[in-house]
């Protein structure tokens, strides 16, 4: 009988607070599903033989810690106000004859019954959802479904284990925090005034300061490859910005509104700003973790989908044809004595019924395109940093007039000293153009690269096509120009691109006949060569893996966004709703009707609820472009696509942010109104 | 002339699902004359708050009518009683009832604000309320910042500054010590001689003794009457002891 008495105490007291403990327990049961799900995908096995599974193996783990640490912030979060609440059933505890080690004994009980039932729940929750997401997994890669249901024992483990740490930091901080405070005192808390919220115009300032400063980092930063960490600095000053405004400024902003007699002394202002410094004074942390978090969701739910949809344009562009071959040619000697045309026959005869067939002889170079100077790579190697040159690359082709006649199918004359210049992903808009220090050409033309000719997958770094109309002076004079370490300043290729009209199958086989062929032709004529054989079938499942991997850990990842957002939400209303209670009741007895009431209280909540959301919304446009250009990395190139998603993904997100608006706002006006005037 | 006629009051309380019906007023009939400062003593339980409330028009009875300033109350739609409760009532409790979200001036002007007058108005009235009050220096304070008696008087101030037909006081010195307490006291005898009209309940024999006439109410009727007529206040003080030491041992009205 007394042992079990801390045991019902404490079940009793969680079955009272229901309405704050309910969402802590739910958070716990999500949580551990959520670590669960991802335990269960990272160890999954089908995880290597999955082509496109070598990105995931990477992403899930860190997915997984991000969601470990995060469960630890959230949890700690809804305890902290569980504790809150309840400091005054404790304090009666205490009257009632308790001392804090019993006071100790009940919280043990009631985190060990939370931790049990979360766990519980929050383990059955993910084994079921751990095959819904395997099954979506395996659907986005265009793997084989089996539905038949496996647990894993040792993601079992790690979750609970992790979670079990996290509940003895809870048990802790709740035992410290009882016993540091004084429950008798807090008992009476509630009676007693509040102190006015003080405008602090230095943080103020600072927050203004530091938001404008990365917002400007945001619009900026040029180079992608620069972008990632400035993205990340950004992102730091951002959190940090939005805190302090938050808390400091919207205050100040209150106070100044105050000073100014003539607009605060008005029925509709008065009661509003005096009330919203408070407000915002007690949750403007709250209102800011919620503004970070729906910038996070809306962050992740744009590029992610801007990937997963965009991803078939994307592919679509790296791959154009279904097969693209570039093979070395060793000099212009070998060029001249017919090694294109061994490659052609070699070729062709391993693809019979190939179509749209592109087929030319290119010199292919690496350098820096400085203002209307092209700078070798293997000159600068000499004198600029590597890092330079890396962020900055720019990759030049030369083709003959008459290639470039064949390739396009126009009639080419240039005099000796003319070139066209075409461009993909830069621009050039000088009328002379210098070669290095080797030739200065008057450009004729200046247009883009046409979609047929592209020797590369990799469409991030920026792309010239020279036409020069001495191009066989200047091939000779490229041919077996080296520098000083012999490494060679350009390289001729051997391009051909074709579609086949065959099913997957047969091009994965195709690929395979066709390295064997490449290789027996070109070391049949020369020592060292390199080649580039693209089949876009056999790519389709890495590069879908990439996408849809990012796709699936983005959802997975809002979904905990999206929860932590909605409880913190949650307790607001509800933690706001009893501070109400009274002013409610102060204000009727003054001569404001109901209405009046229920119309101030309506804007505030409204204004608090809001904020966050159009915040998000500001920080999210001034993410944006440099979103466009990390996502141009994963060669993403569709603007209008991303604006589409943006703009959708944002309205889905405001509908379901006023569902749960609407939601909550019922919970706070059953509190509101549960204590009739007087 | 009659302020305040309350005629036949009856107010039953239901319990949730109708089983219970608790009976707070039976059958309350009294009026006040302007100019009167008017207490209602009775127990805890005897149906005063309940009494006032239908006053205030923060409820509203089951039968009967109260008549304020020649309206009738009951008859008045929700959003008219509001602004008539801003016109004409001023309110002092016991709890005080100030918003700690505003300064002491700013608690005062509330009632104006709401009322829609300008700043300069708002100040023209309080200056001199304020030093009647002698609550000048504390101003610019916040609710948490100063003492019971202040807050009590700062109320005062709120329910003064809209020049009300009638001032209602539910316990106005149950929160306060006995110093605040005569100090209060004294401050609504001094308004009450510039002619405001004053009607308080309360439980406390020594706040009812400065009123001009006292009515006692038990379960639920006006049980008896005082006058002060030429009393002094502790006459009155002990007039009014005996009738509650009657009320509570011979209880039964002959």
């Amino acid at each position: 009988m007394r042992l079990l008495f801390y045991p019902k105490l404490a079940a009793n007291g969680m079955r009272k607070n229901r309405r704050i403990y309910g969402p802590y327990l739910l958070t716990g049961i999500l949580m551990t599903a959520m670590l669960y799900i991802l335990a269960y995908l990272s160890a999954w096995p089908g995880l290597n033989d999955m082509k496109g599974g070598a990105t995931l193996r990477i992403m899930l783990p860190l997915g997984f810690w991000v969601i470990a640490f995060f469960s630890l912030l959230l949890l700690f979060y809804s305890n902290s106000f569980l504790i809150r609440q309840r400091y005054r059933e404790f304090g009666l505890y205490i009257i009632l004859g308790m001392d804090k080690r019993n006071l100790c004994r009940v919280i043990f009980w009631e985190t060990l019954f939370s931790a049990l039932l979360t766990s519980l729940l929050g383990l059955i929750a993910g084994a079921l959802f751990s095959k819904l997401a395997e099954l979506l997994m395996l659907n986005m890669m265009y793997e084989q479904v089996s539905y038949d249901l496996s647990i894993n024992w040792d993601s079992v483990r790690t979750t609970l284990t992790i979670f079990a740490a996290i509940y003895l930091l809870l048990f802790l901080s709740s035992v410290l925090k009882v016993s540091r405070t004084n429950p008798l005192a807090l008992m009476r808390s509630s009676s007693y005034g509040e102190k006015p919220p003080k405008a602090n115009w230095f943080l103020a300032l600072l927050g203004a300061v530091i938001l404008a400063a990365a917002y400007w980092i945001a619009l900026h930063i040029r180079q992608p490859v620069k972008a990632l960490f400035a993205f990340f600095i950004a992102v730091i000053m951002v959190i940090l910005a939005t805190y302090l405004l938050m808390v400091s400024g919207s205050v100040t902003l209150c106070r100044a509104l105050q000073k100014n007699k003539s607009y605060y002394y008005r029925p509709r202002h008065f009661v509003f700003v005096s009330s919203m410094g408070y407000r915002m004074k007690r949750n403007g942390a709250g209102l800011a973790s919620i503004c970070i978090l729906c910038t996070m969701v809306l962050v992740i739910l744009c590029s992610t989908s801007s990937l997963y949809f965009g991803a078939e344009d994307a592919f679509l562009a790296n791959y154009p044809n279904s097969f693209r071959i570039c093979i070395s040619i060793q000099d212009m000697q070998m060029l001249r004595s017919g090694a294109a045309d061994d490659y052609h026959r070699a070729v062709s005869a391993e693809t019979p019924g190939a179509e749209n067939i592109t087929e030319t002889t290119y010199f292919e170079s690496n350098g820096l395109l400085q203002n209307d100077r092209f700078l070798f790579e293997s000159d600068l190697l000499e004198t600029a940093s590597s890092l330079d040159l890396e962020e900055n690359i720019t990759l030049l082709y030369i083709l003959s007039p008459e290639q470039y006649s064949k390739l396009t199918g126009e009639k080419t004359v240039l005099d000796s000293d003319e070139c066209l210049l075409l461009c993909r992903k830069t621009s050039f808009a000088s009328s002379t153009f210098h070669l290095s220090d080797l030739r200065t050409y008057r450009v004729t033309e200046a247009s883009a690269i046409p979609d047929r000719f592209q020797p590369t997958n990799l469409r991030i770094f920026p792309e010239l096509l020279l036409v020069p109309g001495d191009f066989d002076a200047l091939a000779e004079c490229l041919d077996g120009m080296t520098n000083s370490y012999g490494y060679s300043t350009a390289t001729i290729f051997w391009y051909c691109s074709f579609d086949m009209d065959t099913d997957t199958q047969t091009q994965i086989e195709m690929q395979q006949t066709l390295h064997r062929a490449v290789e027996t032709a070109a070391s049949a004529s020369q020592d060292g060569f390199t080649y580039r054989l693209d089949c876009r079938e056999a790519s389709r499942k890495d590069f879908f893996g990439t996408y849809n991997g990012l796709f699936l850990i983005g959802i997975l990842l809002n979904i905990v966004f999206l929860f932590a957002a909605v409880l913190i939400i949650y307790y607001k209303q509800i933690s706001e709703g009893y501070e109400d209670q009274s002013r409610f009741r102060i204000m009727q007895n003054v001569g404001m009707t109901k209405q009046d009431i229920r119309k101030t209280i309506n804007a505030q909540v409204l204004t608090v609820f809001f904020l966050p959301l159009l915040t998000a919304g500001l920080h999210v446009c001034f993410a944006a472009p440099m979103i466009w250009r990390l996502l141009q990395m994963f060669q993403f190139t569709n603007l209008r696509l991303m604006i589409f998603v943006f703009l959708s993904a944002f309205l889905l997100f405001a509908v379901l942010y006023t569902l749960v608006y609407k939601l909550t706002a019922n919970a706070y006006y059953k509190i509101v109104s549960g204590v009739k005037a007087n | 002339m009659s302020i305040l006629q309350v005629s036949n009051l009856k107010k039953i309380y239901s319990t949730r699902f109708g089983g219970n019906q608790v009976e707070a007023l039976r059958d309350v009939s009294f009026s006040v004359e302007s100019g009167e400062y008017v207490a209602v003593m009775g127990e805890s339980g005897s149906g005063k708050t309940t009494l006032l409330n239908i006053i205030a028009a923060l409820d509203r009875p089951t039968a009967g009518s109260v008549i304020l300033d020649g309206q009738d109350l009951s008859a008045m739609k929700e959003n008219e009683i509001a602004s008539f409760r801003r016109d004409n009532l001023g309110f002092v409790f016991q709890e005080f009832n100030l918003l700690d979200t505003f300064s002491v001036e700013d608690n005062i002007f509330l009632p104006l604000v709401l009322a829609g007058k300008n700043y300069v108005d708002m100040q023209a009235r309080l200056i001199p309320i304020a030093q009647h009050l002698e609550i000048t220096e504390i101003l610019k304070k916040y609710p948490y910042e100063i003492s019971g008696g202040q807050k009590q008087r700062a109320a005062v101030a709120r329910a003064l500054i809209t020049q009300p037909k009638l001032i209602l006081a539910d316990e106005p010195t149950g929160a306060l010590d006995s110093r605040a307490t005569d100090e209060l006291l004294r401050l609504f005898a001094s308004i009450n001689q510039s002619g405001q009209t004053v009607l308080m309940v309360t439980h406390s024999v020594k706040a009812a003794s400065h009123a001009g006439r006292v009515l006692f109410i038990k379960d639920g009727q006006v049980f008896h009457q005082l006058y002060r007529g030429a009393d002094t206040d502790e006459q009155l003080y002990q007039k009014i002891a005996d009738t509650l030491t009657m009320l509570q041992t011979g209880g039964e009205r002959a």
